[in-house]
């Protein structure tokens, strides 16, 4: 007796496994048909880095050294002209085949002045062409990321893109009522 | 040493001894590097009576990076993201354990609140780790598309870890002293959102692979290891609690806030595949339980304790012990006063469990192996380092 | 004309007619029309394994929450398969150092050749059957057995231990299996009375065989048979891709390598062709033509073959035995003793 029944939910077993497939079988698929659809990456992604600017004073970096010298890897060199106030990053050069995009440079810096943006897209033809110069890395059209300061909260700088995004990725499914509240009391 | 013995297999196999009195010759196969199973750079030499393995001999050091000598090149700091290369599947655990032994070792009190992010983190990479567990367990016996289920619902978790620290699968998540910085906002309710999802798709899995008679067939009398002999090896993690020890470093052994929180450590008996992987279903519920708890009961406050410039813990040792997901792993740093360790270890526990492979699977036959190997979840990046 | 031919009777008589009033001796027409019906029978195979490639990429996507091939030729991928078949036909082709060089090239084509002939018997709608054999299921049975030897030439060719595993496991499964598959189809032939494929159909004018109880389960375990004899999960450990990294093909590449692609995605279509004209009446159905139904039966099995494999985990070789020997042959064996019974005449 115990013999046919254990056949019985083996045979059974078998069909609830084809159910499951079934199921997911005309569910919507999760691929995002890349390139036509760019995954949003989160405001705190690690991508490739950013000098930061402000608008009168341009470059915030000052070629002091510190990211230089807290990569774990070497990946940053800095060559500084000028002196005192006036002291700027002649190049500034990442190395890309080397940085392991941990993030210890843009938290370490005093400035605010470096950041990892969104940026994910970084392919080369050879290992030279991973070195990446001040042009790049200061270019107006990059995004703006998140630097150090921002990253503690200790300053916002949030310009109305950088607002719009973050509400982007705000998660959209609403949350119950009360739970919301309650969480922004605990959080 | 009986319960450590490594002779070569020579009992019976099913209902005949080997050969059955014709005379055979031995194969010796290599399951080499390079191969879709074997879960990393992992070389396996068989030696095969036919279909059935005499023995195994696990040949590595494909990975091996010379990552504790760098440690004594790089400073306290510096040195914490080589540490999520260690079990990469689980960074968060090796940050963390690395960050106990140096905190201990200088004697600086994390906050509260960053205690309780750091378990946050940690059960949210244990459960991220299990899935892929069972992603390529269910690959490994032939049903492919759990591969794609298990990633699917990863991608749910991983995202959590994007949101909060900006990576993926290699986060630095931590620092001596506490964390780099706080949550994000909205993190608490994205958890809240993705946990029930995934609870959702576990008991789907369920229905596809745990009950399949199939996937019992394959798994269930396979890999015995009996409670003795586990501990005999030096077993830790699922792979122990799978054959019936309940020992778990978060009950044993506390660290973080683990001390306050109510979870199961679920223990099987039987000790074959089925059970580790039972375990490891099992343990991604009570992770989901623990983050719960933790996002409930977390405070306000600081989440890094302020440390010097040029960070110069006083000379001595120090052990920092946690439950990877894989097992016990845990870190013994040396310092010497100076702002780099003088040595670090790391006991990986996939090292350990990988030596079992050999008591495991003596007797079984090439199917068996693949799903042994796959039910003691090893990583490479842990045993080479 | 063609147009006027309704028939494909009508149409052997059209064209014969014009060859007889060229003058050429009758025995050559005999040849040109076997060339003839091989050549379209062989464009029908080419074409259905590229159609096969392409649906087995995308029934996987679609059950693994996934796009399959959406890149090459509109975003369906339907160009994917010509493209793959480019690459092969472009890859170096390479012969291991140590291979028993006779052994190794000849196998693809012993595995491949079965696989097409089979198709001889294969009635695709009314009158649509490229030779009527008498012995029609004998033949086919025969000929399944072919491909055995193509796997240990293959294997032992190779001289590659991962080859011969494989090779020899391929062998065992595919003895075992044959058993239970022959006993299931001596049920049909049983039921219908004769071995001819046409002749079966045509006794499901009817009433589909499934319909007939004992016929059923002679399905079930046809199906099961069908399943190992294509090395298809749960039956595909001969191949497995986790354990033996392809098992008896290893070594081969590029075009040889597509030959045995080719043989198993042939022998599957022709498995569920075969399932349809014994158990699924065929090319009977009402509104649309023949041809039509048959295939649309057909690719009903070839789905339902996917979807398992897409499902389920594979069996360890010792178990695959254990349920063949053990459990389908006993089955199969009741169900030709019932079948004996319900078709008394």
């Amino acid at each position: 007796m115990a013999f046919i029944r254990n056949i019985l939910t083996g045979i059974a077993s078998l069909f609830k496994g084809l159910s499951v497939t079934l199921v997911n079988w005309v569910r919507p698929k999760t691929t995002l048909v890349y390139p036509w659809r760019k995954r949003q990456v989160f405001p705190r992604y690690r991508g490739l880095l950013v000098l930061r600017r402000d608008p009168e004073s341009g470059l915030r970096c000052t070629a002091c050294g510190i990211c230089e010298r807290t990569c774990p890897v070497g990946a940053i060199s800095i060559e500084p002209e000028g002196k005192g106030k006036e002291r700027r990053p002649k190049e500034y050069r990442v190395d890309y085949g080397r940085c392991m995009f941990c993030r210890l440079c843009v938290e370490e810096c005093p400035l605010g002045a470096l950041a990892m943006s969104g940026d994910y897209e970084f392919a080369a033809y050879d290992r030279d062409g991973l070195v990446v110069g001040i042009k790049q890395l200061a270019a107006e059209d990059r995004g703006p990321g998140m630097s150090g300061k921002e990253l503690r909260g200790e300053e916002t700088e949030e310009t109305p893109e950088a607002a719009a995004q973050k509400a982007a990725v705000a998660l959209e499914v609403p949350p119950p009522g009360e739970q919301a509240e309650e969480e922004k009391k605990t959080e | 040493m009986s319960a450590t013995d490594t002779s070569r297999y020579t009992g019976p196999v099913g209902d005949s001894p080997i050969g059955a009195g014709l005379p055979t010759e031995e194969m010796i196969i290599n399951m080499g590097p390079q191969h879709p199973s074997t879960h990393g750079v992992l070389r396996l030499i068989l030696t095969l009576e036919g279909e059935v393995v005499a023995d195994v001999d696990p040949d590595i050091g494909y990975l091996h990076r010379g990552m504790e000598k760098i440690a004594e090149n790089r400073t306290y700091a510096q040195y914490l993201p080589y540490t999520d290369r260690f079990d990469y599947l689980s960074a968060i655990n090796n940050n963390l354990a690395y960050c106990l032994a140096v905190e201990k070792l200088a004697g600086i009190e994390v906050p509260e609140r960053a205690q309780y992010i750091r378990v946050v983190f940690a059960e949210l990479n244990r459960i991220a780790s299990h899935l892929l567990f069972l992603a390529s367990f269910g690959n490994d016996v032939g049903a492919t598309t759990v591969f794609l289920y298990g990633l699917r619902e990863r991608e749910l978790i991983v995202d959590l870890f994007e949101m909060a620290l900006g990576a993926r699968l290699t986060y630095s998540g931590l620092r001596i002293g506490g964390l780099p910085y706080d949550l994000p906002e909205g993190f608490a309710q994205a958890c809240r959102t993705a946990l029930p999802q995934i609870s959702e798709r576990l008991a789907e899995n369920d229905r596809l692979l745990t009950g399949n008679r199939i996937f019992e067939a394959r798994t269930r009398g396979v890999g015995v290891m009996s409670r003795e002999k586990a501990i005999a090896w030096g077993l830790s993690g699922p792979t122990l609690r799978g054959s019936g020890a309940a020992m778990d470093v978060r009950r044993d052994d506390p660290y973080c806030v683990y001390d306050r929180l109510d979870f199961d450590v679920p223990t099987f008996e039987e000790g074959d595949c089925l059970a580790r992987y039972l375990v490891r279903i099992e343990e991604m519920r009570q992770s989901m339980r623990i983050v719960e708890q933790c996002l409930k009961q977390m405070p306000q406050g600081e989440v890094r304790a302020k440390l010097p410039r040029v960070f110069k813990p006083p000379a001595g040792e120090a052990y920092g012990r946690t439950e990877a997901p894989r097992g016990d792993l845990s870190m013994f740093v040396v310092s010497d006063g100076s702002t780099n360790p003088c040595r670090l270890r790391v006991r990986a526990p996939s090292f350990a469990n990988l030596q079992a492979l050999r008591e495991m699977a003596r007797g079984h036959k090439i199917g068996d192996i693949v799903a042994i190997l796959g039910s003691i979840d090893i990583v490479l990046g842990d045993i080479d380092r | 004309m063609i147009a006027a031919a309704t028939s494909p009777s009508e149409l052997y008589v059209w064209l014969h007619g014009l060859w007889q009033r060229t003058g050429l001796p009758e025995g050559w027409w005999l040849v040109l029309w076997a060339v003839l019906v091989a050549a379209v029978t062989m464009a029908f195979v080419l074409l259905t394994v590229m159609i096969l490639v392409w649906l087995e990429r995308k029934v996987a996507g679609d059950i693994q929450s996934r796009v399959g091939p959406s890149r090459v030729g509109t975003r369906f991928g339907v160009l994917q398969s010509g493209a793959d078949a480019l690459k092969l036909l472009l890859k170096e082709d390479i012969i291991p150092a140590c291979a028993d060089k006779p052994l190794f090239i000849i196998a693809p084509f012993i595995v491949f050749v079965p696989a097409f002939m089979v198709y001889t018997v294969l009635p695709f709608g009314r009158g649509l059957v490229a030779e009527n054999l008498n012995l029609g299921l004998l033949y086919v049975v025969a000929v399944s057995a072919l491909p055995a030897v193509g796997f240990i030439m293959a294997g032992w060719g190779s001289n590659n231990k991962y080859a011969i595993l494989g090779a020899v496991r391929a062998v065992a499964q595919l003895m075992t299996y044959e058993v239970p598959l022959g006993l299931a189809l001596l049920t049909v032939v049983m039921a219908a009375g004769s071995l001819s494929t046409v002749d079966i159909v045509k006794y499901q004018g009817g009433l589909w065989n499934i319909a007939r109880p004992p016929l059923l389960l002679a399905f079930v375990v046809y199906f099961i048979c069908a399943m190992a004899e294509v090395n298809r999960i749960p039956f595909d450990l001969p191949e497995a891709e986790a354990e033996l990294v392809a098992g008896y093909h290893v070594e081969y590449s590029g075009m040889r390598f597509a030959m045995f692609f080719m043989g198993e995605y042939a022998y599957l279509f022709f498995v569920s062709g075969f399932a349809t004209t014994l158990f699924l009446g065929g090319w009977h159905g009402p509104f649309l033509p023949p041809i039509l139904w048959f295939l649309i039966k057909t690719y009903a099995i070839i789905l339902l073959m996917m979807w398992i494999r897409w499902t389920y985990p594979r069996l360890r070789i010792d178990q695959v035995m254990r349920f063949g020997w053990k459990v389908l042959v006993p089955v199969a064996l009741v169900n030709l003793l019932w079948a004996a019974f319900a078709f008394a005449r």
